[in-house]
């Protein structure tokens, strides 16, 4: 993912900001890492240069 | 509540989405009719756009979406080869802050959503004032869902699928915020324009 598309995302849950860790970068974009929740106490993981934003709190 | 990415859609998309690509290339007719219609409905529509359901890009490519969320990380890796930036996620709980893109498209993805009106609600939330909605969808008893339900390729997906009427849809997405600008349905294939309702 591009770094400015961390301008644009939110918790998928309670809608607030996320903190982003970056682990690996290149020339054009994060490709791996993470965007935290600080609310919701949830880390949503970067791989492959994707945001894995998928609600992680719902329950069976 | 389920956890939504083990919906059987979703899981059926990650199992099988080199057999769901595969299927523009073997249908170039289809796929690019069904292309050309949304060209033509979508227009100069506002950007920036999102497209929600974004699947392996095989229309935001071609229609310059810059933007898609997709729950199918298989899918999500080959839109993002046809450079469209993938955020991995669901309608119903859309990751994206309040009021970013002018306009969101959804082709052929209302029938795979688990709950339409909370996708609708989160449509709403991410479009700007005034924003554009377009929905392209397989209208139930129509020819393509006939056609195509019973057929091993596009079955393998559609037998998931919950089709909808024009007028089930239209009421639908009238009764979470929006005003019908137009519509275009032949074939089985329904094409409406919704602009958002402050």
């Amino acid at each position: 993912m591009k770094r400015e598309l961390n301008d644009i995302l939110c918790c998928p849950v309670c809608k607030g900001d996320l903190e982003l860790v970056v682990t690996e970068e290149n020339d054009v974009e994060i490709l791996t890492g993470a965007l935290i929740c600080h609310a919701c106490s949830v880390t949503y993981p970067i791989d492959e240069g994707i945001p894995n934003l998928l609600p992680q709190n719902t329950t069976s | 509540m389920a956890i939504l990415p083990d919906y059987m859609p979703i899981k059926v998309f990650e199992q099988y989405a080199e057999r769901y690509d595969q299927w523009f290339v073997d249908h170039p007719d289809v796929y690019l009719g069904e292309l050309k219609r949304v060209k033509i409905a979508i227009g100069t529509v506002p950007t920036p756009v999102l497209e929600i359901g974004v699947g392996s890009g095989r229309f935001a490519g071609p229609l310059s979406i810059k933007h898609g969320v997709e729950p199918s990380l298989p899918l999500g890796l080959m839109a993002k080869k046809r450079g469209i930036e993938i955020i991995q996620g669901i309608g119903e709980s859309i990751p994206v802050k309040s009021r970013t893109f002018r306009t969101v498209v959804m082709i052929t993805v209302l029938c795979f959503l688990e709950g339409p009106d909370e996708t609708f609600r989160e449509v709403h939330r991410v479009l700007m004032h005034d924003g554009t909605l377009v929905v392209a969808f397989i209208e139930k008893g129509g020819t393509i869902a006939q056609t195509y339900l019973t057929r091993p390729d596009k079955g393998t997906f559609l037998s998931h699928a919950r089709f909808y009427t024009q007028e089930e849809v239209v009421s639908m997405i009238k009764r979470n915020g929006f005003v019908l600008k137009s519509a275009d349905c032949r074939m089985g294939f329904c094409i409406l324009v919704f602009h958002k309702d402050e």
